[in-house]
Order: C-alpha cells, then structure tokens, then sequence
C-alpha cells in the first residue's frame, strides 16, 4: 500500500518535472520568437501558384550588442545584416508564392537565434491538368 | 412611379451584364483568377454586392440608362471532367459542361447551357401587351480554349436545341491577364455572331403580335457584335475579393427591332463588388 503511494508520488513528480520542462522549452520558444517579429505575418494571393506580394517589417532584440544577420529559411538566403548592435529593423517587400520562413543569426554561423514565418494564402485554388487526354473520344 | 422591386432585378441583371458577359466561364473567370495555362477549374460558391452603372440599347428604358446596387451569387462544380456553372462571368446562367480533351495548351468542353430569357414582361406593363414572352432557349454546343501564357483564346458554338429559336450563336475571344502587385488585371475582346434565327425569336415581332400591339412587324437578322472588357480583382484575404471592370461594346444590328425603347450602337458599362468566396 505505502509502496503504491510512493510510485504514484514520484509518477506525480515525474509529470511535474515534464510539465516544467516543457513549460521551460516553450517559454524559451516564445521568447526566442518575441526576439524577432515580423508584421503583417500573412499574405493573401488570388490563386494557389501566384506570386503573393506584401511590405512587411522584422523588427529583432537580442541581449547583447553583436553582428547578427537576417536569413531566408530554408535557403540560407541573407537578407541584411547589423553591425554592433542589438535590436534591428528591417522593412522588406515580401514576393514569394509560399509560406517561407526567416532566422536571425550571428553572423557567419549557423544557429537560428529566433525565426519567424510568413504565411501565404490564396482565395481560389489551382492543380495542373493532366498534359493530355481524351475523356468522350 | 418607383419601383423597388424592378430597381433590384435591373440591379441582379446588370451587375452581371456589366461582367464580360458576351464570354464563356472559363475564359472570363480564368483571366480574372489570373490562371496560368490549362488548370483544373476550381469548386467555389461566392455572394457578394454589386454596383454598376450601364449605358446602352434597352427594351424599356428610354434612355437607356441604369445604374444600381444589387445581390451577386456564382457557383462553379467541377467532378471528374464534369461541371456546373451558375451565373458566372457568363452569356449564359447556368451552364453544365463535360470537359473532352485538354493537352498542354488546349482545352475543349461540351456545354449544354440555358440562355438569358429577354423578354419577361412585368404585371403593370402596358408597352409590351400583345407580345409574347421570349422564353430562355437550351443551348448545345462546345467551346475550344487555347491557354498560351497569360494570353487565353476562346471558341465557341452553340445551337438551341429547345426548338424555341432553333438559332445559332457562336463567338471568338481573346484575352490577357496581368499582375501587378496583389491586383489582377484582365482585358478581352471578342466577336459575337447570333444567326437571323435565334435574333428573330428575341427580337422580331410576327405579323400576329404587330396586329395586336403598338409594334411594327420586324424579322430579325443574324449580327455580329463586338464586347471587351477590363477589370481587375483583389484579394481582401482568403475569402474575400474585390472586383472591377468597365465593358465596351457594340448593338449594332440585333437592336433595330422596334422592341427596343432606346436604339444604341454602342454600350458601356462600369461595375463594382465585393463578394465572399465559400
């Protein structure tokens, strides 16, 4: 009986302890996120396919005074880049036909410090036909 | 005396008589979503409000003049090659279709459509007593359409098969679309051709209803009309789009049916909406 009440105990600290740490990570998410922003975040196109056009702005903090760069994902792709400093404003016309993604990052490396994503929409959707065919024939 | 009623109907008809409405769905719709090439047509039901203003021929207003706000409703399906078309961009209503071939660059559909009534006479009208109401007419036919980057060209035929005209109408058309930004852009313009069968169901007035009305006898005669359209449509955001257009065209042969209240050879129209796509 103590037994069972013991397990259940740990199995209650167990789950705690996940919470937390997941409570921690998603923190640690969202902050990463606040530390760059991007608005308007959605861009709406006529038809599936096209591309979408939209004056957005990235506004990105970051603790310390640094050399940081703001990325296209998955490309790689740097868009501007800052010089000592920690906060950044960067106001960039947005002509992609779906929805990308953007990092920023130290300059010269590889780790996503926060990202941010804009998403593309459309009002009518579009599919290829097929090349040929005879359906009444 | 002002009528409510009859303000909306004139309303309905030219908010979508003020569309591209000598052409085909496909044309004038694809031009419109700005499609590239041959692509699969999409299933959609849209309502909105319109607002327009037209200048013309017309059967009942002296001037020929109209303008007004009125209720957009258009629906596309499409099943396996099959598809029902209602009150789109269109000469016709309501249209169900079969799409036989498609390559790369060529499209071609078998329609059977029904076309607009003309004339539907009103309670209280005194102009039109004597004369018979011209029925809508069940149209069979197909339409070819080239998709050749962002220009598209259109060729149609059809006959009615509902032995109220026995006429035949068929039509030509081209046209282009553009983006600039989020707005798209379309212009087309055709040739209209209606044979002396299908404009004397309409518009001619037999010797029975000129014995019996105010009206002359009139035979009508096969015409070709000229019709163009610009416009342009933007997203508001996915379900929402705004559209423009302004239609330039010519009457100037099936009008000279007496029927007519006001006789131009031309006809410009100019509209507005903004509709909700489901």
């Amino acid at each position: 009986m103590k037994l069972t009440y013991s397990v259940k105990l740990a199995g209650v600290f167990v789950l705690l302890a996940c919470t937390t740490s997941s409570v921690n990570a998603d923190t640690g998410k969202q902050n990463q996120n606040k530390n760059l922003v991007v608005s308007p975040k959605r861009c709406v196109a006529l038809r599936q396919g096209q591309i979408c056009y939209q004056d957005v702005t990235f506004q990105w903090q970051q603790p310390l005074a640094g050399n940081y760069c703001l990325v296209e994902l998955p490309t790689n792709k740097v868009l501007k880049c800052w010089k000592q400093t920690r906060t950044g404003v960067f106001e960039f016309d947005f002509q992609y036909d779906q929805s990308t993604g953007f990092a920023l990052r130290k300059e010269g490396q590889e780790q996503n410090l926060a990202e941010t994503s804009i998403s593309v929409s459309w009002v009518f959707k579009s599919s290829k036909r097929p090349k040929s065919s005879w359906k009444l024939f | 005396m002002y009528s409510p009623i009859k303000k909306i109907t004139a309303a309905v008809l030219l908010s979508i008589a003020i569309l591209p409405s000598a052409f085909s769905a496909d044309i004038a719709r694809s031009l419109r979503n700005n499609t590239l090439e041959n692509t699969d047509p999409e299933n959609f039901f849209e309502i909105g409000l319109g607002a327009g203003a037209f200048v013309g021929s017309s059967l009942r207003d002296d001037d020929g003049e109209d303008a007004g706000l009125g209720l957009i409703i258009r629906g596309s399906y499409n099943w396996n090659g099959f598809f029902v078309d209602v009150l789109g961009e269109i000469s016709d209503p309501f249209v169900l279709g079969y799409n036989a071939y498609n390559n790369e660059n060529w499209s071609f559909d078998v329609t059977l459509s029904q076309s607009w009534g003309g004339l539907n006479k009103e309670d209280d009208e005194v102009r039109f007593i004597g004369v018979d109401e011209r029925e809508s007419n069940t149209m069979f036919g197909g339409r070819l359409t080239g998709y050749f980057g962002k220009n598209i060209l259109q060729f149609a035929i059809k006959h009615d098969v509902s032995s109220k005209s026995k006429g035949t109408v068929a039509s030509a058309v081209i046209g282009r679309n553009w983006q600039i930004r989020n707005w798209n852009f379309h212009g087309l313009a055709g040739l209209n051709y209606r044979d002396a069968k299908y404009n004397d169901y309409f518009f001619g007035v037999s010797d029975s209803e000129a014995n019996n009305s105010d009206f002359s006898a009139y035979d009508g005669k096969a015409s070709v009309s000229f019709n163009s359209s610009m416009g342009v449509t933007y997203p508001i955001n996915e379900n929402w789009i705004y559209r423009a257009s302004v239609s330039l065209g010519s009457d100037l042969s099936e009008n000279d049916s007496p029927l007519f209240a006001k006789n131009r050879d031309f006809y410009v129209g100019i509209g507005t909406s903004i509709s909700y796509v489901f």
